[in-house]
């Protein structure tokens, strides 16, 4: 008995750890960029969408799931860029509706163009050779893929908080945060600071995208599942704070990956649970500050 | 025209700078209202079908707007009234076939009316976009009911067959195997009344005085002693309640019920109907409702991916004519005689 105990609580960690990983690669970069420069991109997760879409192609045509880890994500970045360079900061003073309304707009048009090139079915690819294996620990069998996505996501946000925390680019990224004005008065570029923002931001949804494409495929309602969770992720941790996004979306992979062993049937229903329990104590979110809404 | 109460001072220096517009406003009204009623005259039996689609999604829109409009809040999640209530009204037919249609809609509708004011004491607090990603995760929140619950909802297939062979419009009159034309007036039937009422109270009561004011002014609304979170919440029911007769209509209307009703699909396409039509002018979503099921309609026959080509023109609307369509004569006007700040 305690030894299937033990499986089930490894099996559970695991599943903790793979959706922590990409709940908050998908919402860090919507929160970032909402607390940054107050632009709530419900396109967001369209990009991640893409980006698993063109993995998916980028796989398929060279057989090697590691080119596609490679140029998707970069491939995501520009064009989400260009949306950023000509759209999206024409409406960064504008106030929030009419940078909702021209997001919709853009998630409406990416959400059709993929059906366009890829059709209306899930697509999925096989893992790559190395990762297709499982790993018995404790009586429980662990897909060595997940392992290989939490390890992704912690390489990655290590190298985030390095950036972040410990290089001048950093500082100035943090102070840009705070204080545009000051941090442009010092000769700083504060658009292409927050370009630099965007950039990462869509860069993690992207490999988020990418990494799901062998686990659950790419099908044309991703993006929006994605933007239920990611906006559940940003409210609850506190519009604009990283670490609230990050506590938040641990929070969901612990009920995510214990809650689904014992209630299955309700799982779909365990992100609102979160928002609704931490709304219920915080109400401005777990790490919400004032500046938000 | 006078305004009653404390309220007058406040909003009669609103209502001169409104004025300018408001002939024009009201002829555009009764001229829009003229051609709904008259349609079944006018246009083929075809083009009714998609213009009876129009009009309820117009009422849904409407309802939506009256959020924005009057409360200046964004919802992201509208569709949860509209589809409960659709939901609603089918599982009343379903176990009361005989139940009389106005009755039948003020259940449901009063349902959805219910949940805005619960729900509206959480989400409408916050304001910007906390509102709107509050309101899409209730959304996504009743979505996930609808598709999960099989037993009652039909999950993905959604319910049919819940239409009785003939209708109870009121006890004495049935409305068997109705036609096109019929279905048509009789959504006609509700929303003129429904919308005009609502207009009339958010435009010329006390009530909608106060919602304009804490919309215009919060901290002036609180000042003279309005509870500026109750006026909001009772704007939020009130339209979730509005919400709830278009879905009720519409699940009469076509005889069947889906996850369609309740997705954020649905409550995007809303708000992407409100903002086409132009959300300044309280009939400006109808107008936008009817523009998108049309132009849908005819893109739909050139090409299969015509949701690509709406969204580009959505994009460009946003961009360059933020007002909507309603918009256009005022930017053209404005740009005729030369004024720039309109």
């Amino acid at each position: 008995m305690s030894f299937h105990l033990a499986s089930l609580f490894v099996a559970g960690a695991l599943d903790t750890l793979t959706y922590w990983s990409l709940a908050f690669l998908i919402a860090s970069g919507l929160t970032v960029v909402f607390g940054m420069l107050g632009f709530l991109n419900v396109a967001h997760t369209s990009f991640y969408m893409l980006a698993g879409y063109i993995a998916y192609s980028v796989a398929e045509r060279t057989g090697s799931f590691w080119l596609a880890l490679l140029l998707a994500p970069p491939a995501t970045v520009i064009l989400g860029l260009a949306a950023e360079r000509w759209l999206f900061r024409r409406l960064y003073a504008a106030g929030h509706t009419p940078q909702l309304l021209l997001t919709i707009g853009i998630a409406y048009v990416i959400a059709e163009a993929t059906k366009m090139v890829w059709g209306d079915d899930a697509l999925t690819v096989a893992p790559p050779p190395g990762l297709r294996g499982h790993l018995a620990i404790l009586g429980a069998t662990l897909p060595v893929y997940h392992l290989f996505v939490i390890a992704i996501t912690l390489v990655l946000v290590a190298l985030l908080a390095l950036l972040i925390g410990g290089t001048r680019l950093g500082m100035v990224v943090r102070a840009a945060a705070t204080h545009p004005q000051m941090v442009d008065a010092l000769g700083f570029r504060v658009s292409t600071v927050h370009m630099l923002v965007f950039l990462v931001g869509l860069y993690l949804a992207a490999i988020a995208g990418v990494v799901m494409t062998p686990m659950v495929g790419v099908y044309p309602g991703m993006a929006d599942d994605a933007l239920v969770q990611a906006f559940i992720v940003v409210v609850a941790g506190g519009l604009g704070s990283l670490s609230g996004a990050f506590a938040v979306a641990g929070l969901l992979g612990l009920v995510q990956g214990f809650g689904s062993v014992f209630f299955s049937d309700y799982a779909l229903f365990f992100p609102f649970i979160v928002l609704a329990g931490v709304l219920l104590f915080r109400p401005l979110g777990l790490f919400g500050a004032r500046n938000g809404a | 025209m006078t305004i009653p109460g404390k309220l007058g001072p406040v909003l009669s220096a609103l209502d001169a700078e409104r004025g300018r517009g408001r002939v024009a406003e009201t002829l555009a009204t009764i001229v829009l209202l003229a051609v709904v009623a008259g349609a079944p005259w006018i246009v083929s039996k075809a083009a009714l079908n998609d213009l009876g689609q129009a009009i309820l999604f117009g009422l849904f829109a409407i309802s939506f707007n009256i959020v924005f409009k009057y409360s200046g809040l964004l919802s992201f999640g509208h569709a949860a009234f509209f589809g409960l209530a659709a939901y609603g009204a089918a599982l009343l037919l379903q176990a009361f076939p005989a139940l009389p249609v106005p009755v039948l809609i003020l259940i449901a509708a009063s349902g959805a009316g219910l949940l805005g004011l619960l729900l509206g004491h959480v989400c409408v607090r916050r304001a910007g976009a906390y509102f709107s990603m509050t309101t899409l995760a209730i959304g996504a929140f009743f979505y996930t009911i609808a598709f999960k619950w099989h037993a009652v909802t039909g999950g993905t297939d959604g319910l049919g067959s819940f239409m009785p062979a003939s209708l109870m419009l009121l006890p004495g009159w049935r409305l068997v195997n109705p036609s096109i034309t019929q279905t048509y007036e009789l959504s006609v039937a509700f929303l003129i009344p429904v919308a005009l009422a609502a207009w009339f109270l958010l435009e010329r009561t006390p009530f909608g005085n106060a919602i304009q004011l804490v919309r215009q002014n919060e901290q002036r609304a609180v000042f003279l002693g309005y509870d500026a979170h109750r006026v909001k919440l009772a704007n939020y029911g009130l339209a979730a309640f509005i919400a709830g007769i278009a879905g009720a209509l519409w699940a009469i209307a076509n005889g069947f019920v889906s996850t369609d009703s309740i997705d954020l699909t649905l409550s995007t396409t809303v708000i992407i109907m409100t903002f086409i039509g132009g959300s300044q002018w309280f009939w400006g979503p109808l107008l936008g409702s009817t523009i998108y099921i049309f132009g849908s309609d005819r893109l739909s026959a050139v090409t299969q991916h015509w949701q690509l080509w709406m969204g580009l023109v959505f994009i460009l609307l946003v961009l360059v004519f933020p007002r909507g369509v309603a918009g256009l004569p005022g930017m053209l006007f404005a740009r005729l005689i030369g004024r720039r700040d309109v």
